[in-house]
């Protein structure tokens, strides 16, 4: 065998790729020939250079990418898994997203609440509304315990028409001047949007003045301190052409 | 050509191939631990591939990272021709390829500015400094420099047959399986390859210790 032909084969002699016959053609060839051995020896050289590259180990950023990346498709396989894995997941990612949105405003988004009340706090006393008490019926200092006659109606046999305060009437009996024993008093109870919400006839029957009085009246609320309040009206409609006027 | 490596080792590769099925089995249910497994295996050689390849930390690490991705992402269409090995080393090989393509396409000019630098810090201008560290170390260092500029310097295309045949120490056949050719390009390939790095290694390896203390350009 030439000199050329064994160094076509000596790479693969020298990783043991040569058949039996041509290897020990090649390898009597190369006890003779100086030069072939020497471009044996050199291969072997690179070879084992080669093998003897240290390997450096994986840098520790790339191995915490690598098991990031492993996580993150670990998600994603286990997220394509069935339409329920996927409906869970897309459910999952949309509360993280809103809680990463949300979380950085929620110190802001309370500390501006808080920081809101505290100054309306501060501020309110020093506020002034303007309240107009001198306009109220203030019912609890006038009704009781005798009672004031706000209107009259004018009129033969016109019912006389007192504004009462929540306490009961003790002034509204036969012995007072304004009702005599035969006269029919309508108790109305008014809420605050001035209606009827209840009634009483205390002496005598229902008529339908009264009914209608009942049904279809609105008053304007009694009002306590500048708010609407619920109140009582007592009517007393007279047995005899008698008006009562009190003020 | 997976026939033959079986035929080489039948016991060996049907172990191999056992532990395959299980780990790709495990992974598709998306078992934690397959993953793990699957990079505490594989990490280290892919990087080592990567490295020699490219002769770049930094571009390793990103082809690393392409690498796995793909393998995390494909494992379910693996159908297990080929040993996992050998699929993961061909995806490996494939995305060096494209980084180190993208490179001269991307960054050609950037090299080429960068030429007259990298001439001027090239391994024949910095064998006189061995003398400023520790000789030893600089020597280690040093050896393992020249070898992978001389890497860096032969055609690539031998280059990925004699990395994976030296520096990984694949079978010929898992290497004509990995680059898709045929055993007798591999043959060819590792031999002209070892040539060229002889070729470019020639005189720097065996010289002596206090010879390299002495300003020499190689050529």
């Amino acid at each position: 065998m030439g000199c050329e032909r064994v160094q076509e084969r000596i790479s693969w002699f020298l990783d043991r790729r040569l058949a039996a016959a041509e290897r020990e053609e090649v390898s009597a060839h190369l006890k003779s020939c100086p030069s072939c051995s020497a471009h044996l020896y050199s291969l072997e050289n690179v070879r084992a250079a080669l093998q003897g590259l240290n390997h450096p180990p994986v840098p520790a950023a790339l191995a915490i990418r690598l098991r990031v990346l492993a996580s993150h498709e670990r998600e994603r396989q286990l997220a394509r898994a069935s339409f329920s894995a996927r409906l869970r997941h897309w459910a999952d990612s949309t509360s993280l997203l809103f809680d990463n949105l949300m979380r950085p405003l929620a110190v802001p988004f309370a500390g501006g609440i808080l920081t809101a009340l505290l100054l309306f706090g501060m501020l309110v006393p020093n506020l002034s509304f303007h309240h107009n008490f001198a306009d109220d019926q203030q019912l609890w200092t006038t009704s009781a315990p005798g009672g004031r006659l706000v209107e009259s109606l004018p009129g033969d046999g016109a019912p006389t028409w007192f504004w009462t305060g929540n306490s009961p009437e003790p002034w509204l009996d036969s012995t007072t001047p304004v009702v005599s024993g035969d006269d029919t008093v309508l108790e109305l109870t008014i809420d605050a949007t001035g209606r009827v919400s209840d009634y009483s006839v205390s002496r005598g029957q229902l008529t339908p003045e009264m009914q209608s009085i009942i049904l279809f009246s609105w008053f304007t609320p009694a009002t306590q301190y500048g708010r609407p309040t619920s109140g009582k009206a007592s009517i007393v409609f007279h047995a005899r052409a008698r008006r009562h006027v009190r003020g | 050509m997976a026939t033959a490596i079986f035929e080489l080792h039948p016991e060996c590769s049907a172990d191999v191939q056992a532990d395959d099925l299980r780990l790709i089995a495990a992974l598709r249910e998306g078992a934690e631990q397959a993953y793990e497994e699957l990079l505490s295996r594989f990490q280290q050689p892919v990087y080592t591939l990567c490295l020699r390849l490219l002769n770049d930390e930094a571009e390793a690490s990103d082809v690393v990272q392409e690498v796995f991705l793909k393998v995390f992402r494909n494992i379910g269409r693996f159908r297990g021709q080929s040993s996992l090995k050998t699929w993961i080393y061909r995806i490996t090989v494939n995305e060096a390829h494209n980084a180190r393509r993208w490179f001269y396409r991307h960054r050609g000019r950037e090299v080429e500015l960068d030429q007259e630098a990298n001439e001027a810090r090239d391994w024949k201008d910095t064998i006189p400094d061995g003398s400023r560290s520790p000789f030893d170390v600089a020597f280690d260092h040093e050896q393992a420099d020249i070898i992978e500029a001389a890497l860096d310097r032969i055609n690539p295309v031998f280059r990925s047959a004699v990395v994976l045949r030296d520096v990984t120490d694949l079978s010929y056949e898992e290497i004509s399986e990995i680059l898709g050719i045929s055993l007798g390009t591999v043959k060819s390939r590792i031999l002209r390859g070892r040539e060229a790095l002889r070729e470019e290694l020639k005189g720097e390896l065996r010289r002596s210790r206090p010879l390299r203390l002495v300003p020499n350009p190689a050529e």
